[in-house]
């Protein structure tokens, strides 16, 4: 068990929001009572205590942010004011009226359905339509790119440091077969299925990894090349919490979020890099709150191509490495590759021993 | 029942206003309210004393302080009767509280989710402890003694962590000029 220390620097106005808070039923101040300060509350703290509950009203909210538990809340009020019916505020016309046999009940009650079903679809499409038609945009134009180079970048979610810089990472890995890592890799796409990506182990060796669509192939220090026509072959070993999440088909992964996570449009700003352009932002949470998955996601596309130019998957868990990471995608160079760049034999010497494995 | 077009087109445009003040109303409610049934009531009575006055609204004034308006004269006769659902008595801090909300709704965003997306960041920038604890409280809805048994730490520290946790939320919210510095 460990202890918190400063105990001494709660004051009263905290001791009683802490009460009002997270006290539960059983506990001594979970009275009948509202919890009394000792002394009267001046301007200033009542003000905190306001504040205070703010900040917890709003986590609930964005705790709370399902769909079903927001529109079951609508549908029931609007359930109550249609019961409600003939009580509502707006004043019928006084004035004589036709009657209503004359007035076409078909086309009144096709009307009235039409107008329901149209802010229906518009209420439920509103807030993520902006958000939606973004990354649709970027799936386009993933799938019609040229030639596209990414750096990746690891870093402690707490301290920012690269996961590489690590003294801890490399130490252990000493004495064991190096892993390479992702922290400072480099990967090559074209299309859909042509990738190469470029890693490195702790102490400096090259692992490649490549694809051309038709055969897999990977390349380590100091053994065979290993090719093969097997489309599950070399499979790159994705950080547990990216699995199913992320692959090198970007539009993949992009339409995995589309249906795993609820995205917003925030608008366009500039990224570190590169002030010069105002990115499309999407930002986008679980909508279960899974902890195997990274919580938040950040995407940033081009404003006008929706090429996409970094993605962010932070509190992300690698292996043998403690605490939660932060894994950064970001569009280095879209100048085209040479044209057997996806070959494995570019990428190793001509004299190469290379073992060709049969599909099982 | 047959309804007129006019009470249904009505209801349509009421509809769209629910919506689009839902995500606010929730937050000055749960601010100010302990009880989570209770708020739920709330916002329903609310909304349908709203619906019932639209005649008497203002087009040319906002929706969200005439309807934050009615949720505080709800409010104070739900205190009156219950009152250990009541944090701070009294009609100033629902007034403060209002004017927070109505500062928070003026932010550029299409959503109230969007107006109060800084939040999202403001989390992620705690640190670990306190990050957890948050998870742990709003995200899991546990208890503090549940997460007191999770974490392996005493209650009075988890207590302490969420206040501290809070505490931080709200300095970041402030930097974020989210939340307006109380002019006391």
């Amino acid at each position: 068990m460990t202890t918190e220390p400063n105990e001494s620097e709660t004051t009263p106005v905290d001791r009683l929001i802490n009460q009002w808070l997270d006290a539960e039923p059983g506990d001594s101040e979970f009275g009948e009572s509202t919890p009394k300060p000792s002394e009267p509350l001046d301007a200033k703290e009542l003000c905190h205590a306001a504040d205070v509950q703010l900040v917890h009203a709003m986590l609930m909210g964005i705790a709370e942010d399902k769909k079903d538990a927001r529109q079951s809340r609508v549908n029931k009020l609007m359930q109550s004011i249609r019961a409600d019916g003939f009580k509502q505020a707006v004043e019928k016309p006084t004035s004589p009226q036709m009657p209503r046999r004359y007035v076409g009940p078909v086309i009144r009650w096709s009307t009235a359905a039409l107008i329901i079903i149209s802010v229906t679809v518009l209420l439920t499409s509103l807030p993520s339509n902006k958000a939606m038609a973004t990354i649709d945009q970027m799936i386009a134009a993933v799938e019609n790119a040229g030639d596209r180079t990414y750096s990746i970048v690891v870093r402690d979610q707490k301290t920012g440091q690269r996961e590489r810089q690590s003294s801890g990472f490399n130490v252990e890995r000493r004495n064991r077969q190096e892993r390479a890592g992702f922290d400072g890799a480099t990967v090559y796409l074209r299309g859909r299925d042509r990738y190469v990506l470029y890693r490195y182990t702790p102490s400096g060796q090259t692992v490649i990894n490549g694809g051309n669509g038709q055969t897999n192939w990977l390349i380590r220090p100091g053994r065979p090349v290993l090719v093969s026509n097997d489309p599950q072959a070399f499979r790159i070993p994705m950080p547990e919490d990216l699995a199913g999440l992320l692959t090198l088909d970007f539009g993949e992964t992009l339409r995995q979020i589309r249906e795993q996570y609820k995205i917003k449009y925030l608008g366009t700003v500039p990224v570190d890099q590169d002030q010069q352009t105002s990115w499309t932002y999407l930002h986008a949470t679980q909508q279960e709150h899974e902890f195997e998955k990274p919580r938040v996601i950040r995407i940033w596309a081009h404003p006008d191509t929706g090429l996409l130019r970094r993605i962010e998957f932070a509190d992300i868990h690698l292996q043998d490495s403690p605490g939660p990471k932060k894994m950064i995608i970001d569009l280095r160079d879209e100048k085209p590759l040479p044209k057997d760049w996806f070959t494995h034999t570019a990428h190793h010497a001509e004299d190469a021993e290379v073992d060709f494995l049969s599909q099982q | 029942m047959q309804l007129d077009k006019t009470q249904n087109e009505a209801q349509s445009i009421f509809e769209i206003l629910v919506r689009e003040n839902e995500g606010m109303l929730m937050t000055y409610l749960r601010a100010a309210v302990r009880n989570q049934s209770v708020v739920e009531d709330l916002f329903q009575e609310t909304m349908l004393v709203a619906w019932r006055r639209l005649n008497e609204y203002d087009r040319s004034r906002p929706f969200g302080p005439w309807v934050r308006g009615m949720a505080a004269k709800l409010i104070m006769a739900h205190f009156r009767k219950v009152k250990s659902d009541l944090m701070i008595p009294g009609g100033d801090t629902l007034e403060y509280l209002s004017q927070q909300i109505e500062h928070i709704h003026e932010r550029p965003g299409d959503t109230w989710e969007q107006k109060i997306a800084a939040l999202e960041y403001c989390i992620e920038a705690l640190p670990d402890h306190y990050q957890q604890t948050i998870q742990l409280r709003y995200f899991k809805h546990q208890p503090a003694s549940t997460i007191s048994e999770i974490t392996k730490v005493p209650l009075e520290a988890v207590r302490k962590r969420l206040q501290r946790a809070r505490a931080q939320l709200l300095d970041c919210l402030r930097r974020k000029k989210v939340v307006m510095e109380a002019n006391t």
